[in-house]
């Protein structure tokens, strides 16, 4: 460290701003992780299938150390890589077992096995939420500076104050708490998921009907599920047509990190 | 101010509608409602940002930004108040980011903050800066983000307004009273300057008479005591012509060539007040930056301008800058060398040389690479080395061999400077100050000093 950078720590402080409840999210997004592989695997030890429990054991286990070592640094690329941990999961137990005995073992009744997979399901999208969330308030926190020093602190003291009958006054500004940062992203899902379920509505009565007026297993098996799926495309190419439509951004914004800001200091120095 | 509207779906967001739409389809097709839930979800918050841009497509806000100062010093402060106005009707909840560039850090308060906006609502957001690094800084632009999820879709709307603001090197440390300075440059008229017989104010000597003489100079108590015609004699004092050769090159570098810098700017702030001349020439390769100060509102142009000097990291070339002065016929002036032993020793030597032949008195300045490139270089930065012992370090960095040419450096450059009538500073960390070590120099040339020396020489 340089004579000059040690007076600067003497007299500022370099802080991250981080909210109180930021550790419990965490804990929390933790939790809902180990609950959702918790209930996988109950699923496997029922379906009485040894490929399938050491299957989803292995791919469990992975998940929880990964989490683990990663500790409170929530990314949503940690996401996407526990979500590809669990389609690869999917598809081994499928190579390696019967398909209906992961899906419909004979332990099991349907309504159980749709129960186990929907709390399992619930788990991960809690997990999701929580660590866009975090993302969105609490990781994004860059630093700033507090002063620490006496000088420091009587600078910025005089200097806001002579502030006052400018127009650089400092008024206190209300921020948004956390429960209205939560109410926000909540309410934005409403019409979507109102939308959604209008669609999954009309595919249900849909399937439904054709159910009744041939009631066939096997037409269910042919007709029901395969509409839901082109219906699933359908909605998918929408998505990304709607991607294209919108304006672009064509210049990035250049934000200089921590470490971009070192580097600049050694290539000065060190020419 | 006009405000230009984005909205992008990131890589993130993209990732999300594949995954999500792979997880349905595939969950779909072999049943299973473990893939169908959090690609429903995907899917949801996909859905969400779209309409979410739908319903925000029309949202105007007026925004400006206003900062408190143009220029300001290393270490100092800046208020920079960012005005958002919302012109629509509806009820807002946003996020305003300042965008500045590394030079500053902000206080007490991150670089966004999360806000709500009632209709027709003015909010008045002022950031406290604090200048942390020198150089054009640069503090815009200014980012709104509106609504949820901007890690995966980014709803924003910017205001490209960028201010560019000068942050000059913090004040020095030591504050040299005005008197000292001023005895100083008496110290070195005296000592420096250059007297013309004849004309002028000054009394110098008394002389026989001559035919030619002006008659109202002859001395008549003089001529009383001497039985003869007896004349005074005057001289002229002719100002002083400063010269400051300062060294981009290579070996001067970091802290070493930030110190180098402000202490010209002090010798020339010094200089710039009095009758006295003054130049710089700032030299790398070639010289690349002559500035002589003006008088009036230029000086500050001056002043600014000296601080937009930078290193250029080639290997620096004395006798190129001395030559350009020959050209310029800058003879007979006081120059100050603000440079280092490192690189090639013999060009210096030669340029020095070359100065004296040119009837210049020399002061070569040695920002001494002993203390201030530990100060700069990478191994002090990197490694844990608060704990270390200094001398430790010192060892660790310059081992002996590389001490003793330094040293044997020195001595040569003593020899040469002492050989041609100059003097030789050395700086040897920010408690030095150029200031005080000339004062020091120029108490070396006081008379009764000069007296003591004689005797102790006999």
């Amino acid at each position: 460290m340089r004579i000059r950078d040690k007076v600067f720590e003497s007299d500022w402080e370099k802080t991250k701003k981080t909210a109180p409840s930021s550790q419990i999210m965490i804990f929390c997004h933790h939790l809902f992780g180990i609950a959702a592989i918790a209930v996988i695997i109950l699923q496997s030890i029922l379906s009485l299938n040894i490929y399938i429990f050491t299957t989803w054991l292995i791919i469990g286990v992975i998940n929880l150390l990964l989490d683990l070592f990663r500790g409170g640094d929530l990314n949503l690329k940690n996401e996407l890589s526990f979500g590809f941990f669990l389609i690869l999961g999917t598809g081994i137990s499928l190579l390696l077992a019967n398909v209906n005995s992961m899906f419909f073992p004979d332990t099991l009744g349907r309504i159980d096995i749709i129960l186990f997979q929907i709390s399992a399901g619930i788990c991960i999208v809690v997990r999701l939420l929580l660590s866009l969330f975090f993302l969105e308030f609490y990781s994004q926190e860059r630093f700033y500076v507090i002063p620490v020093g006496e000088y420091a602190v009587e600078q910025v003291k005089n200097y806001e104050d002579n502030l006052t009958l400018t127009d650089f006054e400092r008024r206190s500004i209300k921020e948004l708490d956390v429960s209205q940062k939560w109410w926000i992203l909540i309410k934005k899902m409403l019409w979507p998921l109102i939308s959604i379920l209008i669609l999954v509505l009309f595919a249900i009565i849909y399937s439904l009907m054709i159910y009744y007026i041939i009631p066939q297993n096997s037409i269910a098996e042919f007709i029901i599920r395969p509409s839901l799926i082109v219906v699933s495309i359908l909605y998918t190419i929408l998505l990304i047509r709607m991607n294209a439509v919108f304006p672009k951004i064509r210049e990035e914004i250049p934000i200089l990190k921590e470490e971009d800001e070192e580097i600049v200091d050694l290539k000065e120095e060190i020419s | 101010m006009e405000v230009e509207q984005f909205f992008e779906l990131t890589k993130n967001g993209r990732i999300f509608i594949l995954l999500g739409s792979l997880s349905v389809i595939i969950g779909l097709s072999i049943d299973n409602y473990l893939l169908i839930i959090p690609g429903l979800f995907f899917w949801l918050i996909i859905s969400s940002a779209f309409v979410h841009y739908l319903t925000t497509q029309n949202v105007s806000f007026e925004v400006d930004m206003r900062i408190s100062k143009e220029h300001l010093r290393s270490r100092g402060l800046l208020a920079v108040a960012v005005i958002l106005t919302n012109r629509s009707n509806k009820k807002l909840r946003i996020k305003t980011q300042l965008h500045f560039s590394y030079h500053f850090r902000s206080i007490n308060q991150s670089d966004h903050i999360y806000l709500k906006l009632e209709p027709d609502q003015e909010q008045n957001i002022v950031w406290t800066l604090l200048a942390a690094r020198r150089g054009n800084a640069e503090i815009g632009p200014i980012e709104i983000a509106i609504g949820p999820y901007q890690q995966l879709f980014k709803n924003i709307r910017i205001l490209k307004k960028v201010e560019t603001i000068k942050v000059l090197p913090q004040r020095p440390r030591i504050n040299i009273p005005w008197k000292t300075k001023k005895e100083l440059l008496l110290k070195m008229v005296h000592e420096f300057a250059q007297r013309v017989k004849g004309r002028g104010d000054e009394f110098f000597a008394l002389r026989d008479y001559l035919p030619g003489d002006e008659v109202k100079h002859i001395d008549w108590f003089a001529t009383a005591r001497h039985d003869k015609l007896i004349t005074k004699e005057y001289e002229d004092e002719r100002n002083l012509h400063f010269l400051i050769y300062l060294d981009l090159g290579s070996a001067m570098f970091g802290p070493k060539f930030e110190y180098s810098l402000s202490s010209a700017v002090e010798i020339s702030s010094l200089i710039r007040g009095t009758n006295h001349d003054l130049a710089i020439i700032a030299y790398g390769d070639n010289v690349s930056k002559f500035i002589v100060p003006q008088v009036g509102k230029n000086e500050l142009r001056l002043m600014l301008n000296l601080y937009d000097i930078e290193p250029t990291g080639v290997e620096s070339n004395f006798i190129n800058a001395v030559k350009f002065t020959k050209t310029n016929r800058l003879n007979h002036s006081i120059t100050i060398i603000f440079s280092d032993l490192e690189g090639d020793l013999k060009k210096k030597l030669q340029g020095l040389h070359l100065l004296h032949s040119m009837g210049s008195r020399v002061i070569f300045v040695n920002f001494s690479t002993m203390d201030f490139n530990i100060l700069a270089s990478s191994k002090w930065i990197v490694g844990g080395a608060q704990n270390k012992e200094y001398q430790d370090i010192l060892d660790e960095i310059f081992p002996s061999l590389v001490k003793d040419e330094y040293l044997r450096r020195e001595t040569e450059v003593r020899k040469i400077l002492y050989s041609i009538g100059g003097d030789y500073i050395e700086i040897n960390g920010y408690e030095d100050n150029i200031i005080l070590s000339l004062y020091k120099l120029m108490k070396k040339y006081s008379p009764s000093h000069r007296l003591v020396q004689e005797a102790l020489g006999r």
